[in-house]
């Protein structure tokens, strides 16, 4: 009894043990992934809900919801035509006050007045639209109005200012036609009896004193004001249309003119027309007319001149300051204008927005309430309930609004709660593809991965600095920089990367100090484990020093000079003091060796292999979030599992034999095994091992079928190895490919099966209790949902697609594996192709200036100075916008197609919430 | 304002705020890394060794103040390669110097077209 006893309270202990562990992973650790990632792990639950709004009421509501920013409507007819909805005619309403609005402020434009920016303000009770409409009509007509009075003001005043011009010009003419009349009879008459085309003669004749004679004709004249460019053509047509017999004179109107109609200021000329007889005069006249001259009478005697200038004069005066009157009118009219007019064209354009919004809902069959349905994720509904008794509350209206959940077969929105350091990651992920609801989100992964791909590629810790010194000046200014809008798109595309351009700038120093490169150049922080010194610097103390070409001691790449001593025992002793490695990233002294690509690239290429096994490997691990969450176990075990085993037993595999490699030592480094030659012989030397070729008497070379050791045991038991991999590897293809297509057929059969049953015994049951559910409840109604689609599912059932889907996913991800690892080399080639531009960049300009400074000092500072310019503006041009632009793409690839593509569907739509925020309405119009 | 002058104007109107700002960025880089690599130069950091190699005299084992040699390769004398290091820090320093000046000059600027555009605003 005790013993039993003993056991079973063990046992309780170890249940009671396992049920905290559970509690403990239930409710802590997963609520504390939940609380502290919230919704960037997987896309928010959210929610259909129905709204029940008192038709009174309706207004205030969806004005309080659209200042929550939380719900997003669906429109409930489709079907109707924008002019039939129920609330158009509020909506033209609101289209004819914004028209007002605009005409409005393109006067205040005309007028120079800045709008006084107002803050938030609240869409106004819809009993305050008629106000607004009248107000803004009568300032309407009221500006329209004062800018009539003004034209016309404007056009007397330029046709006085040009009959000023005119008398003031044809006062020379006339004078110097009296002074020719003074000249000597003889020659007058001479030149009158010259040909008509004569212009002396003309003018002298046309004087209506010197005329005399009964027998000639009297002449007339005709003045005028004519645009400057229009002269020659008019010239022209004159002569050729009146043969000759008119004659012209014209003189500049030095200023000038506003044209009171298009307000641009246009040169004039002002020009007067001699001729003779009324045929002529109407002909002039015409063309004149034609020609958009204006025309103005001008007395024919000096006397009657002199009184009309005086006239004229004064009355520009009193017109002057009619206009200066009325247009200080119309300033004050603006100036009031200016102070409303950004709130009223705010109000506007959110009663226009509620309106929209409320033409989506529904009428309820007595006319009472507004039935409209909107997504709401499940977190917001208490706020968005709030809203609603605000609303109602502020309405007056007597029944409070409701909100019913309701499910749905539909896919809900995808919505992420972002903050200004995630929204410009979570963009770099939706540029792909908006998640699929529910989906695992790549996001919070991203933040870290995507700055550190781009950093592989991007590793100079100097060009790092200088990025994530810029992305810092941005984020320490951005309160200043997000209100005003200098530079352009370009710029604010990199403002709201700046969290993201730091990220990569902080990422870029540590890969730069990693590959000790700072501008291309190597710090020795630490000291190097080489001794170099530079050539004559090796030696111990009291020794004469040695001088050597340091790349002739380092020409061997290895690092196991301690242990090599016999083969390199022609290198003196100096040089081969071994110490602890560099204890941070490459030793300095791999900058100034000859062999410096050999090694790098070895270990680049290795490295960006492992990190994109390592990636993918995380990306498939990520899908199985998705299978839980769709509850597909069998997704779990006959996709994710032989996955796994897929790319761990090729790549997997070949990520432990770097790290292998890397830790044996080979005494000969040139019988090192290759590890390209040695993942193709693991499937095309299938069938061998290498005893085989000891037993065939042939040399299999003391490790060359081993990465471990020079043994053929070792070889053998890598061989032995390596076939059951393969054997897992391609084993696991099948299983990927038919198994899952297979059950899916087998479980519809069943379900079919069962469903037959299950119609059977529900036709029984209504027989039995007629009418037993007439209320769907909210619940109920989900249910029912949930039972038609499973019934849909079921009915479209075809065995053909699902295994070419099958087929296809298969396939992807087989070939995928391959040359997606092969992708990942991409880091490899953009930091080489990094290095060596900076690296050249400086050797052929700053390397110029110092050098010419190592001989004469005094021409290295002028050199240097222009130099350094140069080279700065060339490294910020070229290695940090042009690779950082390239090294960027090439990041947001590998997340994109390598990552991704692992577990990320992306078939998403976005939840838009109605918002009246000025931010998000000026983003929709 | 107090330069109000036409020269200054055409002064203040070739150097505008966007030009004396990159200038003060491009001088504030300059005096910072060519002070730093004159620096480097002065502890004749072997980094840098490639950057003064050229002007070099090379020396054979005949040389008189050259000691040693290893396969007969190409070395340089250890006076040859200080002075040419010192000298490479000074004209870096040099270059610094200026920048330093440039610096204070596009301060200046960058002050006084701050100064204008709020006097314009207003």
């Amino acid at each position: 009894m005790t013993w039993r006893y003993k056991r079973r309270q063990e046992g309780g202990c170890v249940r009671g043990f396992f049920r905290r562990c559970r509690w403990f992973l239930k409710d802590v650790v997963i609520a504390d992934i939940n609380a502290a990632m919230g919704s960037l792990f997987r896309s928010e639950e959210v929610t259909l809900a129905q709204l029940f709004l008192q038709s009174e009421a309706a207004y205030a509501t969806v004005r309080e919801l659209g200042e929550v920013g939380r719900v997003q409507f669906r429109d409930l007819n489709p079907e109707v035509s924008a002019f039939q909805r129920k609330f158009i005619n509020e909506v033209r309403r609101c289209d004819e006050m914004e028209r007002r609005l605009r005409f409005l402020s393109t006067e205040l434009g005309k007028a120079g007045n800045e709008p006084r920016p107002a803050g938030n303000v609240e869409a106004p009770d819809p009993q305050k639209m008629i106000d607004l409409e009248s107000k803004f009509e009568a300032l309407e007509v009221e500006l329209k109005e004062i800018n009539a009075n003004k034209e016309t003001l404007c056009r007397n005043l330029l046709d006085l200012i040009e009959l000023q011009h005119i008398l003031k010009k044809t006062q020379v003419f006339f004078q110097e036609a009296e002074a020719q009349s003074m000249r000597p009879g003889r020659e007058r008459r001479l030149r009158a009896r010259d040909a008509e085309s004569d212009k002396r003669g003309l003018l002298v004749d046309s004087e209506p004193e010197t005329a005399g004679g009964g027998g000639q004709a009297k002449f007339t004249f005709v003045t005028g004001v004519i645009a400057r460019e229009k002269v020659p053509a008019f010239e022209r047509i004159l002569w050729r249309a009146c043969r000759g017999n008119v004659f012209l004179r014209q003189a500049d109107i030095e200023h000038p003119l506003d044209d009171p109609v298009t307000g641009e200021q246009v040169h004039k000329v002002v020009f007067i027309l001699f001729f003779q007889g009324d045929q002529l005069r109407t002909r002039v006249r015409k063309i004149c007319e034609g020609f958009r001259a204006t025309l103005y009478q001008c007395p024919e005697t000096s006397g009657e001149r002199e009184q009309m200038t005086v006239a004229v004069s004064n009355r520009i005066r009193d017109l002057k300051s009619v206009l200066h009157t009325t247009e200080q009118h119309s300033l004050t009219q603006l100036q009031e204008v200016a102070l409303d007019i950004d709130s009223w064209q705010t109000k506007v354009r959110k009663m226009k927005a509620i309106y929209h919004a409320m033409n989506m809902f529904n009428l309820d069959v007595t006319q009472r309430c507004l039935i409209a349905e909107c997504w709401c994720p499940v977190k917001d509904i208490p706020e968005v309930q709030a809203a609603l008794a605000r609303g109602t509350e502020r309405s007056g209206a007597t029944v409070p609004s409701i909100l019913n959940r309701m499910s749905t077969s539909d896919q809900p929105p995808t919505f992420f709660r972002t903050n200004k350091f995630t929204s410009g990651f979570q963009a770099i992920v939706d540029a792909y593809g908006i998640a699929t609801y529910q989906e695992v989100s790549p996001v919070p992964y991203t933040i870290i991965t995507f700055p550190f791909l781009f950093a592989v590629m991007f590793g100079d810790a100097g060009h790092g600095l200088l990025m994530a010194v810029f992305a810092g000046l941005l984020i320490l200014f951005e309160k200043r920089l997000a209100n005003t809008d200098v530079g352009g798109e370009m710029f604010s595309t990199i403002f709201n990367g700046r969290y993201i351009v730091f990220f990569m700038g902080l990422f870029s120093i540590y890969t730069g100090m990693i590959y000790n490169d700072v501008f291309s150049k190597s710090l020795n922080l630490f000291g190097s484990s080489w001794d170099p010194g530079y050539p004559y610097g090796f030696g111990n103390e009291g020794e004469p020093p040695q001088v050597y070409n340091i790349e002739d001691c380092l020409g061997n790449e290895g690092v196991e000079i301690g242990d090599g001593e016999d083969q390199m025992s022609e290198f003196p002793t100096a040089a081969m003091e071994y110490h602890t490695p560099y204890p941070f990233g490459l030793d300095p002294v791999w900058q100034v060796s000859e062999n410096k690509l050999v090694f790098t690239n070895s270990y680049k290429m290795k490295m960006s292999v492992i990190l994109g096994v390592a990636q993918m490997f995380f990306g498939v691990i990520l899908s199985t979030f998705n299978h839980v969450h769709a509850k597909s176990y069998i997704s779990l075990a006959v996709e994710f599992v032989p996955q796994v085993l897929f790319l761990l037993c090729i790549f997997g595999w070949l990520v432990f034999l770097m790290v292998a490699k890397w830790v044996t030592f080979y005494a000969n480094s040139s019988t090192a095994p290759s590890l390209l030659i040695t993942l193709i012989n693991m499937f095309l030397e299938f069938t061998r091992l290498p005893s085989d070729y000891v037993v065939e008497g042939r040399d299999a070379g003391e490790n060359e079928y081993s990465v471990f050791g020079p043994s053929v045991q070792l070889a053998t038991l890598q061989a032995i190895i390596q076939k059951g991999l393969v054997i897992a590897a391609v084993s696991s293809i099948p299983v990927m490919l038919l198994v899952k297509p297979f059950y899916l057929k087998f479980q519809h059969k069943k379900r079919a099966n069962s469903d037959e049953e299950a119609r059977q015994t529900h036709i029984a049951e209504q027989v039995g209790g007629e009418g037993g559910e007439v209320i769907h409840t909210g619940a109920q109604n989900g249910k029912v949902g949930e039972k038609t689609e499973g019934h849909g599912e079921g009915e479209d059932f075809e065995f053909g697609e699902v295994f070419i889907h099958q087929a296809i996913h298969t396939i992807e991800y087989c070939l995928g594996t391959i040359s997606n690892t092969a992708s990942y080399l991409r880091l490899w080639a953009l930091s080489l192709a990094h290095a060596e531009l900076s690296e050249v960049l400086w050797m052929m300009v700053l390397q110029m200036g110092v050098s010419m400074g190592a001989q004469q000092p005094a021409i290295g500072v002028a050199a240097l100075f222009f130099l350094f310019a140069f080279w700065a503006v060339l490294t910020v041009g070229i290695l940090l916008i042009m690779e950082g632009l390239s090294a960027f793409l090439h990041a947001l690839r590998l997340h994109w197609v390598e990552f991704q593509s692992k577990f990320y569907i992306g078939a998403g739509y976005k939840f838009v919430p109605f918002s009246l925020d000025k931010k998000a309405m000026e983003g929709e119009t | 304002m107090a330069g109000g002058s036409t020269a200054g104007n055409i002064l203040f109107t070739i150097c505008g705020p966007k030009c004396s700002l990159c200038c003060l960025v491009v001088s504030t880089w300059g005096v910072i890394m060519l002070g730093l690599l004159g620096v480097f130069f002065k502890l004749e950091a072997v980094a840098l060794f490639e950057d003064i190699e050229t002007g070099l005299h090379k020396c054979t084992d005949k040389d008189h103040d050259c000691i040693g040699s290893l396969n007969n390769v190409e070395y340089f004398a250890e006076d040859d390669v200080t002075r040419a290091y010192s000298n490479a820090a000074y004209s870096c320093w040099g270059a610094a110097a200026l920048y330093l000046f440039f610096l204070g000059l596009s301060g200046t600027f960058v002050g006084i077209n701050y100064w204008r555009s709020k006097v314009s605003q207003h």
